[in-house]
């Protein structure tokens, strides 16, 4: 006897039987590629979120109950060679001068900055309009700020907003954050791939500039408060700002993705702290 | 920042183009299937018993490379990291696999049967280093032997 196969037999294809194709694909699932999109990113921004968050309060609690000889033994391992010599010019001997003298008054209305060591003070030859504070606690003036700033008390107030980044210990906090979140994200990233991690350091950075905006509005509430108790008012900040907002002259959205607030909403803040 | 609004500006693109060519590519994908369903059939047994006379016997081979879009490879890193169904390229080897057996069948028109078929997939980007940037491409090839009987 033949063997029974479908293909022995002519007869077995039917051709003038109607077709019927099946419409249901089952090797592809329903679902699609945007609702899947969406669940998985709204996932892995879930998660960044939370590593931030959790490293956050973590380091906020470390670091608030940090005695300050630690934070100067960190600091000293952080950056260990002084800058003040190479970037300043005996030309700025004056302006310094000027600014240590602003500081003094500042120490002198606020006994808190007193535990801390005498903060070194620099210029920076650059026409950039900005002032910084390096972790070891050397703040630094550009001189392109140094020739907007008109009065003492606009001096005073950004010397201030320097030193409330130092004393709040921001510097510390933004490191210590970073290398908690930015370590798990890696440990977490080996299983899903470069391109995951890549991901998932740019929802961490726009989460530090949150957090950054944060600190900046801490420090320019700390200045604003300081420099109404010396000079009796902080118009000459808010005064400042206005011009910076005109000299730069950006839409209100980029300052969403800056590490500072917009100047229009400090301005708004220093004037608060006026009540 | 930038790097992110990139990334979802050609994420939007993709998205749009991928599925335009996807969509009609499944059309011609069905056109196809309709114009060769009666002949040849695809038989994925070994024998082929018949009274008939054999006019000739060939092999053939439909092969496809696919790889998938911007979009749906960045889905499935995220698929990836958390498992599960990668929803995002079971189309793409749906269309593969459709495609490789159509381009087979499309070669061996004249014959009545294509007998013992079989198909194949590989990776074709694994590299030794193991590096993780590896695009998602695949070859499905689709091979049988086809058989033309004497009219």
């Amino acid at each position: 006897m033949e063997p029974q196969s479908l293909m022995n037999d002519e007869n077995n294809y039917n051709y003038e039987t109607q077709i019927n194709l099946i419409e249901d694909n089952v090797n592809i699932s329903k679902t699609s590629d945007i609702k899947e999109f969406f669940i998985l990113t709204t996932a892995i921004i879930v998660m960044v979120c939370g590593i931030f968050f959790v490293s956050d309060i973590v380091m906020q609690i470390f670091i608030n109950n940090m005695s300050y000889q630690t934070q100067r033994k960190i600091e000293n391992f952080l950056n260990a060679d002084s800058k003040l010599t190479s970037q300043s010019t005996k030309a700025n001997q004056k302006e310094i001068l000027e600014l240590k003298k602003i500081q003094k008054k500042l120490e002198a209305n606020d006994l808190e900055l007193k535990q801390f060591k005498k903060l070194e003070i620099g210029i920076s030859d650059n026409d950039a309009i900005n002032a910084y504070i390096y972790p070891n606690g050397e703040i630094y003036f550009t001189t392109g700020i140094l020739k907007e700033l008109k009065s003492e008390d606009q001096k005073a107030f950004v010397l201030a907003h320097e030193i409330a980044h130092y004393k709040n210990r921001d510097h510390l906090k933004s490191i210590g954050r970073s290398i908690l979140a930015l370590a798990t994200i890696n440990l977490i990233g080996l299983g899903g791939g470069e391109f995951t991690t890549k991901i998932m350091y740019s929802i961490y950075n726009i989460n530090d500039l949150k957090y950054s905006q944060k600190q900046e509005i801490e420090a320019d509430k700390y200045a604003g408060k300081l420099i109404k108790k010396i000079y009796g008012t902080n118009k000459g900040a808010t005064e400042f700002f206005k011009l910076i907002d005109q000299k730069q002259h950006f839409p209100e959205f980029i300052h969403y993705f800056s590490t500072h607030p917009s100047p229009s909403t400090r301005i708004k803040l220093i004037e608060e702290t006026r009540l | 920042m930038g790097d992110l609004l990139l990334i979802l500006l050609i994420l939007i693109i993709t998205y749009f183009t991928g599925s335009i060519l996807e969509k009609n590519h499944f059309k011609k994908i069905k056109a196809r299937e309709i114009a060769l369903v009666k002949k040849p059939v695809v038989s994925f047994g070994k024998k082929l018993t018949t009274n008939k006379k054999i006019k000739k016997v060939e092999f053939v081979t439909g092969e496809v490379v696919i790889s998938g879009d911007y979009f749906k490879n960045f889905v499935s890193a995220f698929r990836n990291f958390f498992g599960g169904r990668m929803v995002s390229f079971e189309s793409l080897m749906d269309r593969a696999r459709r495609e490789a057996l159509l381009r087979m069948r499309e070669k061996a028109k004249t014959a009545d049967i294509i007998v013992n078929a079989r198909l194949e997939s590989t990776m074709l980007n694994i590299c030794e280093d193991n590096s993780n940037n590896l695009i998602p491409q695949v070859a499905v090839i689709a091979y049988g032997t086809a058989v033309t009987y004497e009219r």
